[in-house]
């Protein structure tokens, strides 16, 4: 007898129906194949978008290692095939770049060494003391938030004139060592440190400077490290204020000496040259994003976190 | 035991000696008495250096910690006269003034002087150089600036322009793409830290590289070349100069903005998202109904203030346009830079600066009723 007339008596499935499911399990075979292969098209994509930001700073580091003749050509590949080192040694001494960049070490630095004196009380104070006057000085602060640099320039470059704090360092520093921002960031870090502490430490009748120094501030030290690194990033990136307030080069930095290299009398700028310029102003912050893209991430994001 | 106390006695004595002398040196203003002083207290020197010498081992030891000890009893000494004369300075006024001191003064001198040297010196014909010889016109600077300007316009037009052509493009964009990175495997760690790339990197580093890329032979028009098309000279041409520059800036900008919103993505609950999915709501539709709604408290808030930031926008105009062909780029930030650094029309800036303070004080107060209204 033929097993056909028995199946319907016992339990096992019929043909009919085995067939049918492996026709659902290849379906869902082939649905899971296809699935993995959108996924790696997605990764592929995504990459691909990825590149499109990296892919530009790349070019340019091919772009400054190219012979003049070969950089006109704005070629799209990236492989240099005899590197051009001298184009980095005409930038870094023909083109005065080496000035540049010292300039522009000691302007972070300096910024960076001094802001911490003058931000930390007064974010200290904003956070935690009362005192007469504070609505209105913070109201004060937010103005010149409000106003922007670009608007006040002028009276300031006049009292900077009148001050001889043109073409000073100190004068090109000032701002900097008050940022709004860094107060804003150090408040919001004081103010998140649970009041109990504080009443503690007044309990114990410390002064406001001990509480300051050897209480708050080694509990905020991330956002410290947070702030220096944004600090650091914005101060070696700055250029209108340095542009503005400085006459001479001798206290150009960076940023406003490559604006230079692009501006010829005639013909062409030398690309490869003005490449080799923005490639040395890149590469200490690129570095260090190589080194700690996460950190830097969540230094530069954590931003948002203020409000007006 | 007892010759080691002897020694610290002896010691203490002849420190206390030359302390003494050196409190008579101080105090004395006769010339051949301090000479005579002074011979003094080397002798008393030099007695405790001879007395130090003649010491070996244990003693030695022992003379070296009184010597510790009287130093540590002065530093005490010190620091309670510096604590008795702070207290007295803080009990008269508050210490939170010397703190606050370099803010305050950073607030007057960047802030309300400006401000007010602005608004005055908005009125007169201004010659910084002397400032005594600047003469009062009424309202002729608006005047001119407002009426006869038509630069003036134009760069208030574009300023507008730029900020809605930056916040709408990166508005766009940075929604699709922070829906499509925000997840957290390593190649979506990988984009997110590409994609973030170019905000780190000054704005003039990022213009230059542009100007190449934007050539009329550049990269950009390259690309279109191979589909076909024949792209504009980009940054020459008065019709897409303001477009360009825009572009450039959404481009630096992405990556920040990106990360800004997939940070707020994945704070917002995950128990609204089963019940959706439970609901069988498809992808688009999520996006659409729950997070956009979710995140719009975020968004917004980001979103102006970058609109407000661009009024602001210098650096990038500077570098790849000045202004562009025909002013056809040309903002309100480098107006005022141009009419006040470049022209020396200084009342001109001024009531360029006054337009440029109205216009950002408007959008924040804006703002920030809007806000108040939410919470």
């Amino acid at each position: 007898m033929e097993d056909k007339t028995f199946t319907h008596l016992t339990k096992a499935y019929s043909p009919k129906e085995i067939k049918d499911k492996e026709h659902f399990l290849l379906w869902v075979r082939i649905k899971r194949r296809l699935l993995y292969c959108l996924k790696i098209v997605n990764y592929l994509v995504l990459i691909a978008v990825g590149l499109m930001f990296v892919y530009p700073f790349t070019w340019m580091a091919s772009m400054s290692l190219r012979p003049l003749v070969d950089a006109l050509s704005f070629d799209p590949g990236i492989w240099v095939a005899d590197p051009q080192w001298n184009n980095y040694l005409y930038a870094w001494n023909q083109a005065r770049i080496s000035h540049y960049v010292g300039n522009s070490v000691k302007y972070s630095i300096l910024v960076m060494g001094l802001q911490y004196f003058t931000l930390i009380p007064a974010a200290f104070g904003f956070a935690t003391m009362k005192f007469k006057g504070k609505k209105l000085l913070w109201g004060s602060k937010l103005l010149g938030m409000m106003l922007p640099a670009e608007a006040t320039f002028i009276p300031v470059y006049y009292f900077y004139s009148k001050m001889g704090l043109v073409d000073n360092w100190f004068g090109l520093i000032m701002p900097s060592l008050v940022a709004m921002f860094g107060i804003f960031m150090f408040k919001n870090a004081f103010e998140a440190i649970p009041g109990e502490v504080l009443e503690a430490a007044r309990m114990d009748k410390a002064k406001n400077r001990t509480i300051m120094l050897k209480i708050m501030v080694p509990m905020i030290a991330p956002v410290l490290i947070t702030h220096l690194i944004t600090s650091f990033i914005s101060n070696w990136n700055e250029y209108y204020w340095v542009l503005v307030m400085t006459n001479r080069e001798s206290l150009r930095t960076l940023p406003v000496a490559l604006r230079g290299l692009l501006q010829v009398d005639e013909g062409v700028p030398q690309w490869n040259v003005a490449m080799a310029g923005t490639m040395i102003q890149l590469a200490p912050i690129l570095l260090m994003y190589i080194f700690a893209s996460g950190k830097i991430k969540t230094a530069m994001v954590g931003d948002r976190k203020i409000k007006i | 035991m007892q010759s080691l106390r002897d020694i610290g006695s002896r010691y203490n004595d002849l420190q206390d000696a030359a302390d003494e002398l050196k409190a008579a040196l101080r105090k004395c203003k006769n010339k051949q008495e301090r000479g005579h002083l002074r011979q003094k207290l080397t002798d008393k020197k030099q007695e405790l250096r001879r007395f130090k010498a003649s010491l070996a081992g244990q003693e030695l030891q022992a003379y070296k910690d009184y010597h510790m000890i009287r130093r540590e009893i002065k530093r005490c000494e010190m620091l309670k006269r510096f604590d008795k004369t702070g207290s007295k300075v803080f009990r008269v006024i508050n210490p939170v003034y010397i703190y606050m001191f370099p803010a305050a003064f950073h607030s007057v001198f960047f802030t309300l002087m400006p401000f007010i040297f602005m608004i005055v010196g908005a009125f007169f014909k201004l010659d910084l150089v002397d400032i005594k010889s600047s003469k009062f016109v009424k309202l002729w600077n608006f005047y001119m600036v407002l009426v006869r300007d038509d630069e003036f316009w134009r760069a208030f037009g574009n300023t507008f322009l730029f900020a809605v052509l930056t916040v709408f493009l990166l508005m766009v964009v940075t929604v699709l793409m922070s829906s499509w990175l925000s997840k957290n495997t390593k190649i979506h760690n990988i984009a997110q830290t590409m994609i973030f790339t170019p905000h780190i990197s000054s704005m003039v580093a990022v213009g230059i590289l542009w100007v190449l890329m934007l050539d009329p032979q550049g990269i950009i028009n390259q690309i279109l070349a191979f589909f076909g098309i024949k792209g504009p000279n980009w940054l020459m041409d008065s019709r897409t100069s303001l477009f360009s520059v825009a572009l450039v800036t959404v481009w630096k900008s992405i990556g920040y903005y990106c990360l800004i919103i997939i940070a707020g993505l994945q704070s917002l609950p995950k128990d609204v998202y089963e019940a959706a999915k439970l609901d069988k709501a498809g992808k688009w539709t999520i996006l659409r109904k729950i997070t956009l709604p979710l995140l719009t408290p975020t968004l917004s808030f980001v979103f102006i203030m970058k609109f407000i930031n661009s009024f602001k926008s210098f650096a990038a105009i500077d570098v790849m346009t000045q202004g562009g062909p025909q002013g056809s780029s040309m903002v309100l930030g480098y107006w005022i830079y141009n009419a006040g650094r470049v022209k020396f029309n200084y009342g001109f800036a001024m009531v360029g600066s006054i337009v440029l303070t109205i216009m950002v004080a408007a959008c924040t107060a804006l703002a920030n009723k809007g806000f108040k209204k939410e919470d």
